[in-house]
């Protein structure tokens, strides 16, 4: 007996996402790499350790990619949908929890909210301050001070007093941090100071003038962390939800779309796993074809040029990710 | 003299065509890219405004092809954009660069005969006669006027087109082939020829595109490095987009003004959110958002720079409208550091969020 | 009636002529306290997030009347003077706070413009109107408040110090200590005094702005300028501080400006904003006081008449 799996794959700055979900829309394997900055190595990486893990016989229907490198996954693999994140968290989120009204979501680099009506999103907002309010900006305090990251949470919660963390940007908060550990307060208020700072900083720039209806999801690798619930539990006053497949939401979300995509369209344009074979390469090269000196970003794969992308007048054949 | 503009979406082709209908040697800056925003921002206060670190490029381009003389458009106020000269000035200076900046204020504030006197500075280097000055002058609005009529049809059409890229390709295309001419009346000819290639290209009428207002800060919704050709993108997407700012509106609403014969319809649109002119385009943003929900149109982006102090007024309006009338607006702020990521990320969300709206009504 | 008046933004120039104007109108008056923590996060939470510090702090004054108050008064100064402006966030403040502060009460938010009286008055009639009917007690009541109010100079008193600064900004983050994290005590702990604009009369300014290709059409960046010019000129002064919020769109011009003409002079910008951390503040207020008893001393030294 064979298997048929939809194929959701997150390429994101900081992590890599990929996860199988079966017929029944359950995920049965799930990857999260760190892209360290070589998106196809990882990518290729994260193919071949899922083809080992699926039986000989089973097969891919459907693939879909989202993420800042969405782009890129698309074209490796051969992607049936190339979507934004947002939509991408809107789906599985909507999915998981019908009904759901509010999603907070905290990555690596980057957080969003997103105000969700009848099952389809009607707002949203993603952060345009820098990474202070984000998850790597926990990862790299936790390694300051000497905690493992999935501790951080019980840290804050026994906290007595929590410290007032100023920053702008997250220099400025390390700084402030620094200085409030050398006036002696304690770790655990300092670790709820500062969950209490990046939800404040969260409420203030992303969630403005929005009305928050429960049910919320909480989404994203931060909602691990049982400080940062707790710090927004406080703030907002209502019940956080953390759905099961918190941390590879958008990577779900694409399988999905790309599930209901070859729904329509018959079967699957996945280029098949042997693409891990294949020698990939990305450059960028600064067109001189006009002044505008556009960066295009190429893809080269046993030589050849495969994609293009970047540029402004589509000469390079632009490809694009797709709305609707 | 050799004379230079700072960009402004389609401006330079119409300086053009006057700089060659009075025979005046001029530089036009090259198009805004990576090389005039770094020049720019490295010579510009750190908070200023994207437009005024962008000229600062474009000045710098300019300077190294020679050019001695910077002709731009001013403003009293209350927004920077009208203090902008003065600093300008004070920089260059302080680098060693002695420029003859010819600032066109309004007449209205700076009176008459100073504008003339300014103006006269530019046309003190023709040798032509007085009626051809006046004819050129005619031409570059003309020329102004068609390529603004090109561009707002092949925004619009490119929701409707059947072949893919036809509209964007006719527009570039155009524009292209305008700054290739060496005189005004082949430039104006060259227009028309592409004004009958857009009414041309083939349109499916039935469809049902999503339609978007760019309304926000006139120079970041009319230049469009500024705003990371977001109605380029657009019309990849096949949306139909919409915009009122240009530069002729503009110059048509300082010469009106006075007699508060400016746009009407947008006082009235405005009045019930913003009943005051604070500077900027910050009321008509307010307008065009009601204005863009009666005419039927899907939502509205609002753009504009970092800091720009009327546009931040009218975000913290915006929301009501949005919650009032059930219109999607969203707000895209730019500046040096705007990512394309986060950028294209932003708008593809809020399409298919349109969409899917769209779908449920 | 009880009117509620924000302790932010001009009150702080003009707090004189407000209260006197509603007073004699015969309103019971409920100022909001000095600027503290609690009033700062209401404000942040409701501003508009890319709007500076004092119009977030101004949000916060106004969350904190609106339950405690029949009307709250809005000063929408347009202009002050002729041909001038205060910022475009003054003149949309009232549609600012309308459309961020939910529950309000009636906002008395009509456009100021200070001059020509025939302006003034006719601000006082439209606002005074929801106070009485009146109109000759609206025209005593204004005439009594501008009168208090051209009798009111805005000082801080200042010690005798050893160094003395010109301490620039716009008058309510000069003169709000809370904004500015107590800036002139830290200051004159240091043995810095400090003299604002404040102290230089309009003729000297006006002196020096004429001087500008343009004339600013910011009252703020006029007053700043032609005082910092002249106080340098003046040779009164052994350094500039200059405290301006983030994302003011005035400073990021105005400072440029007043940089040109102080090339030799000791010059510190303090920015800030409500992620501002005290610590690094005041290590660059310590920072910059080193720098001009050095630099006095390195002068005493090295010339001829030190």
């Amino acid at each position: 007996m064979h298997n048929c799996y939809s194929l959701g794959i997150d390429v994101g700055s900081v992590s890599t996402n990929l996860l199988l979900a079966d017929n029944n829309n359950k995920i049965v394997e799930k990857l999260y790499l760190r892209t360290s900055g070589r998106p196809i190595e990882v990518l290729t990486k994260g193919l071949s350790m899922l083809k080992e893990k699926m039986g000989s016989k089973d097969k891919i229907i459907a693939v879909g990619a989202t993420g800042s490198g969405r782009q890129l996954a698309g074209v490796l693999t051969g992607a049936d949908v190339v979507k934004n994140e947002i939509t991408a968290h809107a789906v599985a989120a909507s999915h998981l929890v019908p009904g759901v009204r509010t999603i907070l979501e905290i990555g690596g680099q980057d957080s969003k909210i997103i105000l969700l009506k009848n099952g389809v999103a009607c707002d949203f907002a993603m952060n345009t301050v820098c990474a202070a309010g984000t998850g790597s900006f926990l990862d790299r305090q936790a390694a300051r001070l000497d905690i493992p990251i999935e501790e951080f949470g019980s840290y804050a919660l026994r906290a007595n007093s929590p410290v007032r963390i100023a920053g702008r940007c997250a220099v400025f908060a390390e700084s402030d941090m620094i200085h409030k550990q050398q006036t002696g307060h304690s770790i655990e208020n300092i670790i709820a100071g500062l969950c209490e700072a990046l939800v404040r900083n969260y409420m203030n720039n992303l969630a403005k003038g929005k009305e928050i209806l429960e049910p919320v999801l909480f989404q994203g690798g931060v909602a691990a962390n049982i400080g940062i619930v707790k710090a927004f539990e406080k703030i907002l006053g209502v019940k956080i939800i953390i759905p099961q497949y918190y941390d590879v939401m958008g990577a779900y979300g694409a399988a999905l779309l790309a599930k209901e995509k070859v729904e329509s369209t018959g079967n699957t344009s996945f280029a098949g796993f042997n693409v891990v074979n294949r020698d990939f390469k990305a450059r960028s090269i600064e067109c001189t074809g006009c002044p505008n000196m556009c960066e295009v970003i190429q893809i080269i794969s046993n030589g050849k040029t495969i994609a293009n992308w970047g540029d402004k007048c589509g000469k390079w054949g632009a490809v694009k990710s797709e709305v609707g | 003299m050799l004379i230079t503009i700072p960009h402004m979406g389609n401006v330079y082709l119409a300086a053009k065509a006057l700089f060659d209908g009075i025979d005046v040697p001029y530089v036009i800056p090259e198009p805004n890219n990576k090389e005039s925003l770094q020049k720019g921002s490295l010579y510009s206060p750190e908070e200023m405004c994207l437009p005024f670190k962008l000229m600062m490029g474009n000045y710098m381009q300019s300077i190294e092809k020679g050019a001695d003389t910077i002709l731009i458009t001013g403003s009293c106020g209350p927004c920077r954009y009208g203090e902008y000269c003065e600093l300008q000035i004070k920089i260059l200076s302080k680098l060693g660069h002695d420029l003859d900046f010819i600032v066109l204020d309004a007449p209205g504030e700076i009176g008459m005969d100073e504008f003339l006197r300014r103006l006269g500075k530019i046309f003190k280097a023709s040798s032509k006669s007085r009626a051809e000055k006046l004819l050129a002058i005619k031409r570059a609005f003309r020329v102004m006027d068609s390529i603004e009529k090109l561009e707002a049809k092949a925004h619009y059409l490119a929701g409707y087109e059947i072949n893919k890229g036809d509209c964007k390709r006719i527009l570039r295309q155009c524009k292209k082939d305008a700054f290739g001419c060496d005189n005004p009346v082949e430039m104006l000819r060259v227009i028309k020829e592409y004004l009958k290639k857009i009414n041309a290209v083939p349109v499916d009428k039935t469809k049902n595109p999503i339609k978007l207002s760019i309304i926000g800060e006139i120079y970041t919704v009319i230049e469009p490095y500024s705003n990371l050709n977001i109605e380029d993108k657009l019309m990849d997407y096949g949306v139909s987009t919409k915009r009122l700012l240009t530069p002729s509106w503009w110059y048509r609403d300082i010469v009106l003004k006075p007699l508060k014969l400016n746009s009407p319809g947008l006082r009235r649109a405005s009045k019930e959110y913003l009943p005051l002119y604070i500077g900027g385009h910050g009321r008509e943003c307010i307008g065009e958002a009601v204005l863009a929900h009666k005419e039927g149109m899907d939502g509205a982006i609002q753009i504009f720079p970092l800091g720009c102090m009327p546009e931040i007024v009218t975000k913290a309006i915006l929301p009501s409208i949005q919650r009032d009338k059930n219109f999607p607006i969203m707000s895209l702020i730019v500046d040096e550091m705007t990512g394309e990521a986060g950028f294209m990320t932003r708008i593809e969300a809020f399409l298919d969020m349109i969409k899917s709206q769209k779908k449920t009504n | 009636m009880k009117v509620g008046i924000p302790k932010g933004l001009l009150y702080y120039k003009y707090g004189v002529f407000m209260k006197t104007f509603f007073d004699k109108l015969g309103a019971e008056i409920v100022v909001s306290p000095d600027t503290n923590r609690q009033i700062l996060n209401e404000g942040v939470k409701y501003c508009v997030d890319e709007a500076c510090l004092p119009i977030k702090v101004f949000h916060g004054h106004v969350s904190y009347l609106k339950d405690k108050c029949d009307v709250i008064f809005i000063p929408r100064i347009m202009s002050i003077r002729e041909k001038e402006y205060i910022c475009p966030k003054f003149c949309g403040l009232t549609e600012m706070i309308a459309n961020s502060i939910p529950d309000l009460p009636f906002l008395l938010g009509e456009p100021i413009y200070w001059t020509p009286k025939e302006k003034l008055m006719k601000w006082a009639l439209n606002t005074g109107k929801y106070l009485t009917n009146d109109k000759q007690k609206i025209k005593k009541a204004l005439e009594s408040a501008l009168s208090k109010q051209n009798k009111t100079k805005n000082t801080i008193k200042q010690p005798k110090l050893k160094y003395k600064v010109a301490l620039l900004g716009h008058p309510y983050s000069v003169y709000d200590p809370f904004l500015n994290m107590d800036l002139v005590k830290k200051l004159n702990r240091l043995n810095v005094e400090i003299i604002t604009e404040d102290a230089v009369d309009d003729k000297s300014i006006d002196f020096e702005v004429n001087k500008l290709f343009k004339k600013p059409f910011w009252t703020f960046a006029r007053n700043t300028y032609g005082a910092a010019v002249n106080l340098v000129k003046g040779q009164k002064i052994d350094g500039v501080v200059y405290i301006s919020s983030f994302a003011c769109g005035i400073d990021s011009v105005l400072i440029e400006l007043i940089e040109h003409e102080t090339p030799n002079l000791p010059f510190i910008v303090l920015k800030i904003d409500e992620h501002t951390g005290e610590a690094g503040f005041n290590t660059r207020i310590e920072a910059f006081a080193d720098m001009l008893g050095r630099r006095l001393n390195f002068a005493y030294n090295n010339t001829a008449y030190g």
